[in-house]
C-alpha cells in the first residue's frame, strides 16, 4: 500500500482508538466500588460504552498498531530513536487501554482509590501519550 | 439476580484465563521462532528477510500479549508481582511454557485476588 494511505489510515485509526481510551476513562472513574468477586448491578450506558470498546476502540488499536509496524518497516524507521521511544509509549498505553477494558469488563470500579491507583489518572495520562507520540512523529525532535 | 450477575463473572473469568494461555503461548511461539529460526537465518545464511518478517509478527504478537495481560489483570486485580512475572517470562523464549503452568494453577486455586 502507498506510504501517505498508510499514513492516513493509521492517523485516523490511532485518533479513534484515543478517543476511545478517553470515553472509557470516563467509564470506569464513574464505576462503582469492588465488592468481593461480585459484579455491580447491570448498567446501559456502561454496557453501550462496553460494546464500543469491543467493537470500534479495540480494533482501531489493533489497526493502529499494524498500519504503524507497516509505516515503519516501508518508511525503513526502525533506525531512528524516536520511533522507539514512540513505541515503548504505545506499548504503555495499550497496557493502560487493556487495565481499563478489564476493569470495565469486571463493572467495578478502581478497587483502591489511594494515590497509587494509576487508573485514577487514565484521561490526563492518555492525552499526555497522545501529544508525546504526535510530538515524535510529526517533529521527530531526535 | 446478583446469582446471574456473579455466575456470568465465572464465566468471564474462565473465557478470560482461556484467552490468555492461548495468547501467551502465540507469543511464545513467534518468540521462538525469531530468536531460534529467523535470526541464525540472518546471521547465518544471509537471509535478513527471515527477521524482517517475524520482527513485525512477533512485535505485534507482543502488543497483543502485553494488551491482555493489563486486561486479565486488571480484571482479576492481580498484584504486581504477579504481573511482573508473566512480563519477565514471556520475554525470555519458551518462558511461556513455565507461564501457561501459572496460568493453569492460577483457573485451579481461583483467579481472583480481591
Amino acid at each position: 500500500m502507498d506510504y501517505l494511505w498508510l499514513k492516513a489510515f493509521h492517523v485516523t485509526s490511532f485518533a479513534v482508538w484515543i478517543g476511545g481510551m478517553l470515553i472509557l476513562s470516563l467509564a470506569v472513574s464513574s464505576l462503582p466500588a469492588a465488592t468481593g468477586s461480585d459484579a455491580a448491578a447491570p448498567s446501559p450506558m456502561i454496557d453501550a460504552i462496553s460494546r464500543w470498546n469491543r467493537w470500534v476502540t479495540s480494533p482501531a488499536m489493533l489497526l493502529a498498531w499494524v498500519f504503524g509496524i507497516a509505516l515503519a518497516a516501508q518508511g525503513d524507521w526502525f533506525s531512528a530513536p524516536w520511533l522507539w521511544i514512540k513505541l515503548v509509549i504505545i506499548t504503555l498505553l495499550s497496557a493502560l487501554h487493556g487495565a481499563l477494558s478489564g476493569r470495565l469488563r469486571r463493572r467495578t470500579g478502581i478497587l483502591d482509590a489511594s494515590p497509587r491507583s494509576f487508573l485514577r489518572f487514565a484521561g490526563p495520562v492518555t492525552i499526555a501519550s497522545f501529544l508525546i507520540v504526535t510530538i515524535l512523529a510529526v517533529a521527530k525532535p531526535i | 439476580m446478583m446469582g446471574d450477575a456473579t455466575e456470568d463473572l465465572q464465566s468471564a473469568a474462565r473465557q478470560q484465563l482461556r484467552r490468555i494461555r492461548a495468547v501467551s503461548l502465540l507469543e511464545g511461539v513467534t518468540l521462538v521462532i525469531l530468536v531460534f529460526v529467523a535470526v541464525p537465518l540472518k546471521h547465518l545464511a544471509g537471509i535478513d528477510a527471515a527477521t524482517a518478517t517475524m520482527g513485525p509478527i512477533h512485535g505485534t504478537a507482543f502488543l497483543i500479549y502485553i494488551w491482555t495481560l493489563a486486561h486479565t489483570a486488571s480484571f482479576f486485580g492481580w498484584r504486581k508481582g504477579e504481573i511482573f512475572r508473566l512480563f519477565l517470562f514471556a520475554a525470555v523464549p519458551l518462558g511461556a511454557v513455565a507461564n501457561a503452568r501459572w496460568l493453569k494453577h492460577k483457573e485451579a486455586t481461583g483467579a481472583f485476588s480481591n
